[in-house]
């Protein structure tokens, strides 16, 4: 499509250029034909003119001659015709009188026939002719008795004497004329003259010598080029006053050019100038209207591009829930791991567990913000915060991190700056977080040093300029420009082993415009980088921040204080989750709290709780089926004569995007907690909105339970018990939930094994093995971890008929040991009822 | 996508058309456009007659056809009237630059309007009046009028004459003469009777006229000075020689001997061209002879013979030798010298001062 448009449009284009430039081609010869032309017709008129004038001397001298001859008539003696001699011998010169029927009274005989000019005489007329037969000329007057003529005085001429007398030089002697008649005879020619009869002959100027004849139908003088041997001459004739007499000539078309001839060259080159304009301005004109064409495409793709990304941003934040449950699901579950297992190596397990679910949720938080971002979703959100507070969180976050690491974490924060500051500080929050992880991150030995400090403080404002250094692995001066974009990651060579979307930066820098602050890198690469930004805050209290590090480690003690374990008894609460397991997750890690907690697994049953029952708090799951969390929210708060219509709610949601906070607050929710739930923060919430009477804190013994070895017994009750938390109530669930799983998990494992489908059979066998260990059935568990590795291999492809020989060996053993196990769980059971 | 390329090709098409257009306005521009000069006629009848003002219309259509002029005919426009005054104005308003009075009154009776347009070029067929901007041009009809003479004087056998004339003016009087002098240069005996009809155009004057001429005068031949030919036709009809005037009228019989004719196409090119030429009224006349072939003779009749035929050619060939016919002794009909031997009356007296008769004219009043 693309590839033939752009065919098309070469072709248009070649189409354009080739159709202008024959246009042009034929318009510029018409037009230096037409020039020439033009210069042409000057030519000739101004030779015309020339001819005009010389026929204008030849009339005057005619004229002159006539008078003479007329002045000398009365010297004729009318008597006898007798003439004095009152006419000098002149070469070539003769006289007469003739009478007027024909006979001479003097000189010699002259033809009627061969000169008009004596009719004329004889008829009153002064008149000049010449004659048909040889090179004469005759001026011829008539002589009066009285009324009569008489008489006729002639004058005759050889043609070559009156050219010599009657000065006929041409264009200052550049041209060359002579006299004919009106058949083109010669009848007078200057000596020199170079015109003879093979000059009219010559083909050329015989055709030019036509087209004169025409235009002297209608002019009496005319003139033509003609370009012949004789050379390039622009000939001319004009009529004389004599009829019968004309001046027929020549003129060298050079000297009559002189300096017109250059017009033509001139004229040329600026029409060519003119046409290469042209073709520039069509070409760009052409040039213009494809780049339109292509710019409408662009804007045409940017359109599908947009809604694409739409589409992406609404998808990644729909997914939003999706992905948090299950994640909540996880860390809440691991947690519970974390609390109640003894095993060392389940614990380690579990810390890893704990940290790649923090990981994985981290990015999802990253993807969600960039998406946010980037469909423009975010805003500014401006609240009060201390400054002091917003310092403690992150230290503490980071400290951990860094010292895991082995690295030195110093903080570095001037006192002077106000204590009570108004902004967004959740954006705050997070770009320091984002900066020192990634310092963590990239640093492998040293360390790692915030520093906080005001800069133009006035009255009211004062801008925090945030620096954070390391000692890493620095950054190459080529990639400082793209550090900011999104899905940017440097050296991946190097770096491969450091998770990250690459989005951290390029949201801080998103941010930190939105907030009208700015952030500056510095950095040599192999020593260390240093990333600092600026950004504009409020003052609310000007009490300054004091000592950090002093306040910081009394917080500390504060914070210890809160570690303490609480119990309330008396307070009761409510859960409302679609999810069982969250809710399961929730019981279970208030359950030391020893809170009464009821749970609700829709909105419509937490409001047929809350007519009749009061809480001291609901926790309510936003995203819920037929009636969310929202919903729920309103009906409670009026409904009518409800018990919990005043009570704190609390949001209960996977939807952990910036600025939900505010959208909870706004739609009437008392404060929010995001899944997965951390269980810090939730004893926070509690502490903070359960009514201070009703709890009782106690300082809880760490007691470190000492797992007891012993591998024959196929159920280890305490083992089981401190995955439960300790409660038996909870831990004889779950082994009766074991216990009736029995049948249609050995139905399951036997279709599998006998199906051989191992897939399936490693799923199902590593599901034995976690529910086994959750009751303490470490044998079966260890039975099963053996056939679900060989299981693995399997799948993985590695050594197949082995891992298949182990498993049809062992399976049978596994089962065996199950049901024994089973009757053990059962006998437990049996006992504890 | 589609709309674009169509657009794209119009304005294609508009630019290349606007090339052409302003080259085309280039290459014109430049061209003189020459504006037909526009002549003037003015006839005495209509275009159509046969006759006088048919001739002279053919005439000067012919030389503006062959030299790109716009022709403007008034038509019917009488001689001793204002209509002639009033045709001159229209012509001008109309254009006109160069005016033709084809008859022969024409410009003595307008003189004054001929003066007020001095800028107009006016040619009229008269030769006693001319002015800067007024040029005569004529015939050397006399010539051929006088070899009609001598067909007359070899042929009549009573020797009376008839000579019927519109009025006697230097044109009528120079005809008369040449005629009688072609006459009596045969026939020293023979008479010529010329009787005045007092218009150029009257059919029951011509008639009568000729008719008074054969009863009282018994003349067995008549030729005339007008612009038809019913003088021609009367004598046909009464069976008496007859020569024409004008142009031949073909539907007589043999006694229709020839006529004295005008070639106005040669005339009129000759002077048309002058004015095209921008050379109008630079000459005061014009007068062309036989030689030119502007006058001559029409076919000659059966009736006349090869000795009759000789004489007219020796005459004819004299005249183009020179020996032109008012010269040698002339005497009038009073009997005074007015031309002697060895000697030739100008042109300026032929055209200007001739009112008198060669001897052998008898007026019938």
């Amino acid at each position: 499509m693309n590839e033939n448009n752009f065919k098309r449009s070469l072709r248009n284009t070649a189409a354009v250029v080739v159709t202008s430039f024959i246009v042009l081609i034929i318009v510029c010869t018409a037009m230096g034909m037409k020039i020439r032309d033009i210069v042409d017709v000057h030519m000739e008129e101004h030779v015309a003119e020339q001819g005009q004038m010389i026929s204008r001397i030849i009339d005057n001298s005619f004229a002159d001659e006539l008078r003479l001859l007329s002045d000398a008539t009365v010297f004729v003696d009318l008597e006898n015709g007798s003439l004095g001699r009152i006419f000098s011998e002149e070469e070539g010169i003769s006289y007469g009188v003739l009478r007027i029927n024909g006979e001479p009274t003097v000189g010699e005989k002259l033809d009627f026939r061969e000169y008009e000019g004596i009719f004329e005489a004889i008829h009153g007329n002064a008149s000049v002719s010449c004659s048909n037969k040889s090179d004469k000329v005759l001026f011829a007057v008539p002589v009066y008795n009285g009324a009569n003529v008489k008489y006729v005085l002639y004058k005759l001429y050889d043609s070559s004497v009156l050219a010599k007398k009657i000065d006929i030089s041409c264009f200052g002697g550049k041209g060359d004329c002579v006299i004919t008649d009106i058949e083109g005879n010669i009848i007078l020619k200057e000596i020199d003259s170079r015109i003879d009869k093979e000059f009219f002959e010559e083909k050329n100027n015989a055709e030019a010598f036509g087209r004169i004849s025409d235009k002297m139908n209608i002019s009496s003088i005319a003139a033509s080029r003609s370009k012949s041997p004789y050379g390039d001459n622009v000939l001319f004739a004009a009529e004389t006053d004599y009829s019968g007499l004309y001046v027929m000539g020549y003129v060298p078309a050079e000297d009559v050019r002189g300096d017109i001839s250059l017009i033509v060259p001139l004229v040329l080159w600026c029409f060519g100038l003119l046409w290469l304009l042209l073709l520039i301005v069509t070409v760009y004109l052409i040039g213009a209207e494809k780049k339109v064409k292509e710019s409408d495409e662009l804007l045409r793709a940017k359109e599908i591009a947009e809604k694409a990304n739409k589409a992406k941003s609404d998808f990644l934040a729909n997914m939003s829930h999706e992905i948090r449950t299950p994640i909540n699901a996880v860390i809440g579950m691991n947690e519970m791991i974390l609390r109640e297992s003894g095993d060392k190596n389940v614990l380690e397990y579990a810390s890893n567990i704990e940290s790649a679910s923090r990981n994985l949720l981290d990015i999802i938080n990253d993807i969600l913000d960039f998406s946010k971002i980037e469909s423009g979703k975010t805003e500014v959100v401006e609240s009060n915060y201390r400054l002091g507070e917003l310092l403690n969180d992150v230290v503490n976050m980071m400290e951990m991190k860094a010292s895991d690491k082995g690295l030195n974490f110093e903080v570095i924060v001037d006192g002077n700056l106000p204590s009570g500051l108004c902004g967004d500080d959740v954006k705050i929050r997070q770009i320091m977080l984002n900066l020192l992880n990634n310092a963590v991150k990239y640093t492998a030995k040293g360390a790692i040093r915030l520093r906080v400090s005001g800069e133009d403080v006035t009255a009211d404002s004062v801008t925090l300029k945030v620096a954070v250094e390391d000692t890493g692995i620095g950054i190459k001066e080529a990639d400082k420009n793209g550090l900011f974009e999104g899905f940017r990651r440097l050296d991946l060579e190097k770096n491969r082993n450091i998770e990250g979307t690459g989005l951290g930066l390029a949201i801080t820098r998103k941010f930190l415009d939105m907030m009208g602050g700015r952030i500056e890198v510095e950095s040599s690469y192999g020593e260390g980088s240093s990333f600092i930004f600026w950004v504009a805050q409020r003052i609310i209290d000007t009490e300054p921040l004091g000592d950090f590090e002093e306040n910081y480690r009394k917080q500390k003690e504060v914070d210890y204080k809160y570690n303490q374990t609480f119990v309330a008894p008396d307070a009761k609460i409510l859960v409302v989750d679609d999810n069982q397991i969250n809710l399961l997750v929730v019981r279970k890690l208030l359950e030391k709290t020893q809170i009464q907690i009821t749970e609700a697994m829709s909105g419509r049953e937490a409001l047929e709780l809350m007519q009749s029952n009061r809480y001291d708090i609901v926790f309510l799951d936003h995203m819920m089926p037929e009636m969310d969390g929202i919903e729920t929210l309103k009906l409670a708060r009026k409904q009518d004569g409800g018990m919990c219509r005043d009570v704190t709610i609390i949001a209960l949601t996977a939807n952990a995007i910036s600025g939900v906070r505010e959208m909870y607050l706004s739609e009437g929710f008392d404060d929010y907690i995001s899944k997965p739930i951390s269980i810090k923060q939730l004893e926070e919430l509690l502490m903070k909105y359960l009514p201070a009477g009703k709890i009782s804190f106690c300082i809880e013994k760490e007691t470190v339970a000492v797992p007891e070895e012993e591998p024959a017994n196929l159920l280890d009750y305490n083992r089981g018990l401190h995955y439960c938390a300790g409660s038996k109530e909870v831990y004889a669930e779950i082994v009766k939930m074991f216990c009736d799983s029995y049948e249609k998990k050995c139905v399951e494992l036997e279709t599998y094994f006998t199906g051989e489908d191992w897939n399936n059979y490693t799923v199902s066998i590593h599901a034995l093995k976690s529910n086994a260990l959750n009751i303490g059935a470490g044998k079966l568990a260890d039975s099963c971890l053996e056939l679900e590795l060989a299981g693995k291999k399997i799948r993985a492809g590695e050594d197949v008929t082995g891992h298949t020989e182990f498993i049809e060996k062992n399976h049978e053993a596994a089962i065996r040991l199950f049901g024994e196990t089973i009757k053990v769980a059962e006998e437990y059971l049996g006992r504890t009822k | 996508m589609r709309n674009s390329k169509v657009r794209q090709k119009i304005l294609l098409v508009m630019m290349a058309f606007l090339i052409v257009v302003i080259a085309g306005i280039i290459i014109m521009t430049g061209y003189k456009k020459s504006v037909a000069p526009k002549i003037g006629l003015i006839i005495t009848g209509s275009r159509t007659d046969a006759g006088w003002n048919g001739v002279h219309y053919q005439g000067v259509s012919y030389a503006c056809d062959k030299l790109d002029a716009k022709l403007i005919v008034k038509e019917n426009v009488p001689e001793n009237s204002a209509l002639c005054a009033e045709a001159i104005r229209e012509l001008v308003d109309d254009g006109a630059g160069m005016i033709i009075l084809s008859s022969y009154a024409y410009p003595e009776m307008v003189k004054d309007v001929i003066e007020s347009y001095p800028e107009v070029a006016f040619y009229g067929s008269s030769a006693e009046y001319y002015a800067d901007n007024m040029t005569s041009y004529f015939g050397r009809m006399y010539q051929a009028r006088y070899l009609a003479g001598i067909i007359a004087g070899m042929t009549t056998k009573n020797n009376r004459i008839g000579y019927v004339a519109a009025m006697p003016n230097i044109e009528v009087s120079r005809g008369i003469n040449a005629f009688t002098l072609g006459v009596r240069s045969v026939n020293p005996e023979a008479v010529i009777n010329v009787v005045w009809t007092g218009s150029w155009d009257n059919e029951k004057a011509e008639t009568e006229a000729t008719s008074r001429l054969i009863n009282d005068k018994d003349i067995d031949l008549v030729t005339y000075h007008q612009n038809r030919h019913y003088v021609a036709q009367t004598a046909d009809a009464a069976g008496i020689y007859s020569i024409g005037y004008n142009e031949a009228e073909n539907n007589l019989s043999e006694k229709y001997l020839t006529a004295a004719v005008w070639n106005w196409e040669a005339l009129y090119y000759g002077i048309v061209r002058e004015y095209v030429l921008g050379e109008g009224n630079d000459v005061k006349r014009h007068w062309f002879g036989i030689n030119t072939g502007v006058v001559g003779l029409s076919e000659y009749s059966s009736a006349i013979n090869e000795n009759v035929i000789n004489a007219v050619e020796v005459a004819k060939s004299d005249i183009l030798a020179g020996k032109d016919v008012f010269s040698g002794v002339i005497y009038d009909n009073n009997g005074q010298l007015r031309c002697d031997e060895g000697e030739s009356i100008s042109d300026e007296m032929l055209l200007e001062k001739l009112d008198w008769f060669v001897d052998g004219v008898e007026i019938y009043e």
